[in-house]
């Protein structure tokens, strides 16, 4: 050890360790040297054969030589990676909006779960990546948030519920639409002296072969001075191409609340060219306050069904409607002379009858708003036409063999509906 | 420096020049310490080709031994095995414990058993507390799909990382080379862990979060993440043999996980529930994450009393692209496993009518109990290479030059008995296992099977995992002998089969015959690396001797 050493005298020259096999305990290659073995290199790095034992150096971390490109990037990557992840991550997050369901699902005992089948019904449905295809049993369970504009429409957009648009008479200062407390309110803010309307209609499309329901909460008694206020709660079926033609040719179904509480529910038809379109009433009985649950059937052409509860309502097929197929649903608020709002607590279009729940153990009993039905080939089918109210409540399950019942939380079972169940996972 | 092996033929001509040379007394030094080095390299020399391998591994040419005086290496050879006998120094040997050979192979199948024993326990904790790691009966579907996803890419990542330390590590540990253990097991982690968070910020970005929204695409990075940190950190212990470490580790992280659950959980729904289970399973992880540390400064930490000693690292890129063969195989692996019920969880969603991934859990039940079997047969697999070490280097070293033929029948043997009897056993197990676990288990467990089309996926499932553990070995002999690729190749052939045929399979709307996917992948799998290890068992001591 030299006396220059900074390690101070006594202390023991470094071992050192190398990747090769036991290097520390073999002798090294090659023919004789004149010196014993315990003096041997010990080392494979031919440097170190240069290098007395007793002078050699601390040596580096770095013993391959220079730093390459090569090098560098292996050095770089794991920060360079992390650093690229936390961006993406961060970016994502902040961009993203809203929630994207993937299918519907029902919870039940045991960790058991009923999935809704999703087919996609619309031709040209315009619902984006990750939605449900269809426009069936949309519940308004998730608040919404602040209405925003749509590139290129005079229309607003209602996050997180892509796939559905605002717009209306009232104009965007004086409409307002807003999901809580799981219903969809919408409203015309201030009164004005002519009717003015505003409502929530869907982007897709669907076909004139399905029903269109409509479930809403009864609409409030008008409080104004003015004799002539009025208030409605509009369920409309409109054809699809009104943004390219300009025809404002609908059906709809609307119960009207008048200043003095009076109520009537109103079935007709709308037929012509934005302004001149003409407003046909087909029907009108008194009303009394309550939910409405609405099923709308047309062919666009000649035949309109109106049933209210299941029952029918109106029903014709010699009219004059149109309106050119595929149609949109409209779930719309009209006022005059007061400030009104309505609430909706559903829709669906629905396209085929029954509600029916697949996936089942061969004799499975299963039970849902008072009728009960026994599994066949897998599945249960509750009978349901498509203008039928949905059934309502809780489904039992009882599996063969199983003592315990599987209880499902309570919903909105709409006719067209296909489940399928899953047990506990 | 070491003098030139040319430098010393200088001066030598015609065997009188030789004898000369060989009088001389800085010669007759040379060939003492030639002698002593020869006991250095192989203390045990058992005759002159013994000697005489020394001496050429020492780098003895004809030319340095003419150098000493000698026509040849072989008379060298002579002269220096002579001396040997003077500096010969008797080996005290460890006299192993004498154990039947039943019984040493029923303690290495127990120990081995231990790699089950987490999964095991998880069943358990599963069926009393509902919550298990990232399985959850109360989850929604929606959070199961997610998790799916989740457990899916995290597998894939850390196999890679696993067997790239279970590799090197492993090398390094073996030579008692701890500071290189060290080095090795951080930079491994290191890497794949940025790696990992580079594909799982990607496919957050780029799939997941455009495909399903923003709520569950953070759960899906919640539960990537705390999921390969929890299989990574087991990947030390594994590498350490640590296996009770590893079952108490496991064991601590389940109820970690239960209590962080229950508590933070209580009165959660659906997503709130599923983003704190996530947080839960961290937790867990952290458990598993301090006992590897602890293992590891345990086993491994040795030198760290020596201040002065230098590491010289060997280049990491080095090491990078030699182990780059086990990261593929890793997982290639688990691909092969697990891709089926990702494709059909596809197939699903499409029959719903979306396009994404839904978890189907009559199928992913099924395989999920099919999937335990492996627990009975991987302590086989461990057994069976254990019994494979053992035997191979006694083997090998008592025979001569001249019988390699009877050890070459040997090795084949073995290979024939080993294989053949894990096939017989895994056989049994698919046959018989499904029964008795849908027998025995609890019915809230094993309710997906019981649905339409899931006793079929079980039966299926059941013997194309039951094949993975036969591939497993074959692997592992090809492993052992450091010969990689085969097993790289059939791992990425099985795992391209069991895609291709589930996703043919599945076309048709049945989705219960996607298992038969997975059957398919693990019999190439187990086809290519059987022959594979055969072949090179066949090769014998040149198999054997290439190794190094």
């Amino acid at each position: 050890m030299p006396p220059s050493d900074p390690r101070g005298p006594g202390r023991r020259p470094p071992r050192e360790v190398q990747a090769g096999p036991t290097l520390s305990q073999s002798a090294p290659d090659g023919p004789p040297v004149r010196r014993p073995p315990n003096e041997l290199s010990e080392s494979w790095d031919p440097t170190d054969d240069e290098k007395r034992p007793e002078t050699r150096a601390q040596v580096n971390w770095n013993w391959h030589g220079r730093q390459s490109w090569g090098r560098r990037a292996v050095a770089a990557f794991p920060i360079v990676a992390i650093l690229v992840a936390v961006a993406l991550l961060v970016h994502t997050t902040a961009s993203a909006q809203g929630a994207i369901d993937q299918v519907q699902s029902v919870l039940g005992t045991g960790g058991a779960t009923l999935l809704s089948d999703a087919p996609p019904t619309g031709t040209g449905a315009t619902t984006g990546a990750g939605q449900l295809s269809d426009y069936q049993n949309v519940t308004f369970s998730q608040p919404s948030g602040p209405t925003g504009p749509i590139q290129g429409s005079t229309s607003l957009a209602l996050p997180p519920y892509v796939g559905w648009e605002a717009n209306g008479s009232a104009g965007a200062d004086n409409g307002l639409v807003a999901v809580r407390g799981g219903l969809l309110h919408v409203s015309v803010r201030r009164a004005t002296a002519d009717f003015r309307g505003w409502f929530l209609t869907t982007t897709g499309t669907t076909p004139a072969t399905c029903a269109f329901q409509f479930s809403a909460a009864s609409p409030p008694p008008v409080v104004s001075w003015d004799p002539r206020a009025i208030g409605e709660l509009v369920m409309a079926v409109q054809t699809s191409d009104t943004v390219t033609t300009g025809d404002i040719n609908y059906v709809f179904v609307a119960e009207n609340v008048a200043a003095s509480g009076h109520r009537n529910l109103t079935v007709g038809y709308s037929r012509g060219h934005l302004s001149h379109a003409t407003e046909h009433i087909l029907t009108q009985v008194p009303w009394h306050p309550g939910p409405l649950q609405v099923a709308v059937v047309t062919d666009g052409a000649g035949r309109l069904g109106v049933w209210v509860d299941g029952a029918p309502v109106y029903s014709a097929s010699d009219l004059a409607l149109g309106i050119r197929p595929p149609f949109q649903p409209y779930l719309e608020v009209q006022a005059r002379q007061t400030p009104y709002t309505v609430a909706y607590d559903g829709y669906s279009s629905v396209c085929r009858p029954d509600v029916v729940v697949s996936g089942l153990p061969g004799g499975t009993v299963a039970s849902l708003d008072g009728r009960t039905r026994v599994a066949v080939d897998g599945a249960a089918t509750f009978p349901a036409a498509i203008t039928s109210p949905p059934l309502v409540g809780a489904l039992t399950l009882r599996l063969p063999g199983n003592n315990h019942s599987i209880a499902f939380t309570p919903h909105t079972y709409w006719p067209g509906t296909r489940y399928s169940f899953v047990p506990g996972t | 420096m070491l003098r030139s092996v040319d430098s010393m033929t200088i001066g030598t001509g015609g065997p009188d020049g030789l004898d000369e040379l060989r009088t001389q007394s800085s010669v007759y030094d040379d060939l003492h310490v030639e002698a002593r080095r020869v006991l250095d390299r192989n203390p045990e020399p058992r005759n002159l080709r013994d000697v005489a391998v020394a001496l050429e591994s020492m780098g003895y040419t004809r030319s340095g031994a003419e150098a000493l005086g000698f026509e040849s290496v072989f008379d060298l050879a002579t002269a220096v095995y002579e001396l040997t006998y003077l500096y010969y120094v008797p080996q005290v040997r460890e006299v192993p414990e004498r154990k039947g050979a039943w019984r040493r192979f029923v303690d290495d199948y127990l120990a081995g058993s231990w790699y089950g024993v987490p999964w095991i326990m998880s069943v358990v904790v599963l069926f009393f507390g509902r919550v298990a790691l990232w399985s959850s009966l109360d989850s929604t579907p929606q959070s199961e799909a997610m998790v799916s996803l989740a457990f899916f890419l995290a597998a894939v990542l850390s196999g890679g990382c696993s067997q790239m330390i279970g590799r090197k590590g492993t090398f390094y540990l073996l030579q008692k080379n701890y500071p290189l253990v060290r080095w090795t097991v951080t930079r491994f982690v290191l890497y794949s862990g940025s790696m990992a968070a580079l594909v799982i910020a990607a496919t957050y970005s780029f799939y997941v979060v455009p495909t399903y929204g923003l709520h569950l695409g953070e759960l899906f990075a919640e539960y990537a993440a705390a999921i390969f940190i929890f299989l990574l950190s087991a990947a030390p212990l594994y590498m350490l043999r640590r296996f009770y470490t590893l079952a108490l580790a496991t064991g601590l992280a389940l109820l970690v996980t239960l209590a962080t659950s229950r508590l933070l959980t209580s009165n959660s729904p659906g997503l709130v529930h599923a983003q704190l289970l996530g947080i839960a399973v961290g937790t867990g992880a952290m458990v598993v994450i301090a006992a590897s540390y602890l293992a590891m400064r345990d086993e491994a930490g040795a030198g760290d009393d020596d201040p002065l000693a230098v590491v010289k690292p060997p280049e990491l890129r080095v090491v990078l692209w030699y182990t780059a063969p086990y990261a593929v195989y890793g997982g290639a692996y688990f691909v092969m496993i697990l891709v089926s019920p990702m494709i059909v969880g596809y197939a699903y969603g499409h029959s719903l009518g979306v396009d994404q991934y839904v978890y189907a859990s009559t199928f992913e039940g099924s395989m999920d109990l099919a999937l335990l079997e492996l627990v009975v047969l991987l302590g086989l697999v461990y057994a069976s290479i254990e019994r494979f070490g053992r035997r191979l280097r006694p083997l090998l070293e008592s025979q001569t030059l001249d019988r390699w033929s009877v050890a070459r029948t040997t090795l084949r043997r073995e290979w024939a008995l080993a294989v053949s009897m894990l096939a017989g056993a895994s056989g049994l197990v698919a046959w018989v296992l499904p029964k008795v676990l849908l027998a025995l288990l609890p019915a809230g467990l094993t309710a997906s099977v019981r649905t339409p089309g899931g006793l079929s996926v079980l039966e299926v499932a059941s013997f194309g995992f039951a094949i993975v553990p036969i591939g497993m070995l074959c692997s592992q002999y090809l492993f052992f002998l450091s010969k990689p690729r085969p097993a790289v190749t059939g791992a990425v052939a099985g795992a391209c089969t069991s895609i291709v045929v589930t996703v043919l399979l599945v076309r048709g709307g049945d989705l219960t015959v996607g298992a038969w996917g997975l059957l398919a992948g693990s019999s190439v799998y187990a086809l290519i690396t059987g022959l594979a290890s055969f072949r090179v068992l066949s090769a014998g001591e040149e198999s054997f001797y290439a190794s190094f």
